[in-house]
């Protein structure tokens, strides 16, 4: 199915469809079709011909992969081109402490639940972030710190300039030559504190440990991260400050992931709270937000159908796209795809997946797979062109 | 005469400090020049490593 090449002309016309695509079908507007994007992962390196090690060890194979997957699918976006995992920039700090371990041979991609700071660290936190970020989380995550050559620090930087040049490349090109639109691309990102803890310094085990050892010193950092982090990001979306931006598609983007072993007493306390003030700014400035979920956000269901519609777009993973629908009509979800169908179904079967869910669901839902996609075995070239082409089909002529 | 110059051990030194450390490591950015830039640009790589 590879993509003819477009002139620059062609691409921007396509830009401009694509994003309102993507734009109007958030916004619940009546739109040609629905859209298809991919929630990349090292998949596409696979797929490209690459092994996970090279993508994460050379930005320019993570671009290359990226706009080989656009030529192959002809997706609408992209959810993830630019991020894969950064060691690669990390490398000159030496070891860390993140037990990453990737074996192309294998297929094995595992992460250790690490924790790189500690709950002494907090009070750190509520009396300088900037200190706690640097001599807690930076200094425990990579040890060598504490003697190291200037040049191997020097390194890093280099690294971490080349990596968002080709970034910034990625996009200009998805845009220019693809007529891609982003998804997170130059959106305002806001996020609970605890959800930040988990997922990126505390791990899970140390996370939940704290939510119940300590839990007011959790609800103290929770309202200062919040104030330090969120609060100018939500101003921004308020006043509408955000890039005009031809590729740009949302204005907030968020996360929903440790739900998934919170209880209901700590959601209402450490999550809701805040996700209710990134919906409201949301709904004040009539602008449109983008939520990456994992698991199950199903705990969310009863706040969540209370938000007007045409403002939010959240991308599921566990839960059934049908029963999500029902639930919270007002809400357009992505997914429907799922890898298991896409890695061991047919072209056929994926295909009648596809044209069951535009005939069912159009105007609810933006099409895309329910994981990030990782393995080999997560889809099979063919089943992703017959979806293409389903998608495309379906479009009001 | 063979050999040259011997190459000159650079020396170590603790960036893990705050703010000490911290000013060593901004020190080190030449390709800015506002400090306040420089002090961001060392919190957006700490938060672009997390999961590195």
């Amino acid at each position: 199915m590879s993509a003819t090449k477009l002139t620059k002309e062609e691409a921007a016309k396509l830009l401009d469809y694509r994003r309102n695509l993507i734009v109007n079908t958030v916004r619940m507007k009546d739109t040609d079709r629905i859209p298809w994007i991919f929630s990349d992962g090292p998949w596409d390196a696979h797929d490209a011909g690459y092994t996970i090690e090279q993508e994460i060890n050379d930005p320019h194979i993570l671009l290359e992969s990226v706009l080989y997957n656009q030529r192959e699918y002809d997706f609408d976006s992209h959810m993830t081109p630019t991020q894969r995992n950064p060691m690669w920039i990390a490398q000159p700090f030496g070891q860390s402490t993140s037990g990453y371990k990737i074996d192309d041979e294998t297929g094995m991609l595992h992460v250790d639940d690490v924790a790189h700071v500690y709950p002494e660290h907090y009070d750190i936190f509520l009396e300088n972030p900037t200190k706690f970020w640097w001599s807690c989380f930076m200094a425990t995550k990579y040890p060598n710190l504490k003697a190291m050559k200037p040049s191997d620090l020097r390194e890093v930087f280099r690294r971490q300039n080349v990596q968002q040049q080709v970034h910034a490349e990625t996009f200009e090109r998805l845009g220019n030559e693809y007529g891609v639109p982003g998804l997170f691309y130059k959106a305002q990102f806001a996020s609970p504190f605890v959800e930040q803890a988990f997922d990126w310094f505390r791990g899970i085990k140390g996370t939940t440990q704290d939510l119940h050892r300590i839990p007011d010193k959790m609800e103290e950092c929770a309202k200062l991260y919040h104030e330090v982090y969120n609060k100018p990001a939500l101003e921004a979306v308020k006043k509408h400050q955000l890039p005009n931006d031809p590729m740009r598609t949302v204005d907030l983007t968020t996360t929903m992931l440790s739900q998934t072993f919170m209880n209901r007493k700590q959601i209402e306390k450490y999550l809701w709270p805040y996700y209710e003030e990134f919906f409201n700014a949301v709904v004040e400035a009539d602008a449109t937000m983008l939520i990456f979920s994992e698991g199950s956000i199903k705990p969310y269901w009863p706040y969540l159908k209370n938000i007007p519609a045409g403002h939010v777009f959240i991308h599921l993973e566990q839960d059934d796209i049908y029963e999500s629908v029902e639930a919270l009509p007002n809400i357009v979800f992505g997914g429907g795809m799922s890898t298991s169908l896409l890695g061991r179904g047919t072209p056929d079967e994926c295909a009648a997946r596809a044209e069951q869910l535009i005939n069912d669901l159009k105007g609810h839902i933006i099409l895309s797979e329910d994981k990030i996609m990782t393995y080999p075995e997560d889809a099979r070239p063919e089943n992703l062109k017959a979806v293409t082409e389903v998608v495309h089909a379906s479009a009001r002529k | 005469m063979n050999g040259g110059s011997k190459m000159t051990e650079e020396e170590l030194v603790d960036f893990s400090t705050f703010p000490e450390g911290f000013e060593k490591a901004k020190a080190e950015i030449d390709f800015l020049d506002d400090d306040d830039e420089k002090t961001g640009y060392l919190i957006g790589l700490a938060m672009f490593l997390f999961n590195a």
